[in-house]
């Protein structure tokens, strides 16, 4: 079962969730997935969250 | 000569909200993109954005882009024809570099209220030592 690190803020009313684990197929490739709900934008949120480095991630 | 990727994964979509998937090159490598599927897995149709972006999500290059991308169809989003993607495609003639620590990013923006669904994507690349 992968570990994933989860994070959610609150921006301007809406969450905003974001989720980085490890490639499957290369645990050397970090993967982010960021739910954005309408009408925000990436530009909007991506300075509420931190980068999540590797070696966090078992 | 490097190595050969041919990944295929999946991402859960969710009502009027966009799915950002970020797939980071490690450092010291260089990803040569030779290919790149989306599949609108939800019961709306989604614009569809792919480009690179790097490390604090600057977007660098677009590299391609599906306005309105029918609900349940897939898409190979890097074309011959630059200005035209299109369901089935072909490939691209020759491969985009991406540099160690920068993004390829693929977006299924929010299409309005929806059931949501799961979309397929598939990254075709070759990994080269920088």
């Amino acid at each position: 079962m992968r570990k994933e690190k989860i994070e959610k803020h609150e921006v301007k009313g809406k969450t905003v969730i974001k989720k980085t684990y490890r490639a499957s197929w290369d645990r050397a490739v970090r993967v982010e997935e960021w739910d954005i709900p309408a009408p925000l934008k990436m530009e909007d949120v991506k300075d509420k969250f931190k980068e999540v480095k590797l070696d966090e991630l078992a | 000569m490097g190595k050969l990727y041919q990944t295929l994964g999946t991402v859960t979509l969710v009502n009027n909200t966009g799915k950002e998937l970020l797939l980071t090159v490690p450092d010291g490598k260089i990803w040569k993109i030779y290919a790149v599927r989306m599949h609108n897995g939800d019961d709306v149709a989604r614009n569809q954005l792919l480009k690179v972006v790097d490390s604090n999500s600057n977007s660098l290059h677009f590299l391609g882009y599906v306005a309105n991308a029918t609900a349940g169809n897939t898409y190979e989003m890097l074309s011959h024809i630059p200005t035209s993607p299109q369901i089935r495609a072909p490939f691209v003639g020759g491969p985009v570099l991406v540099k160690g620590g920068n993004k390829l990013s693929l977006t299924w923006q929010a299409g309005g209220a929806s059931s949501g669904g799961t979309a397929q994507y598939c990254v075709t690349y070759e990994e080269v030592a920088e």
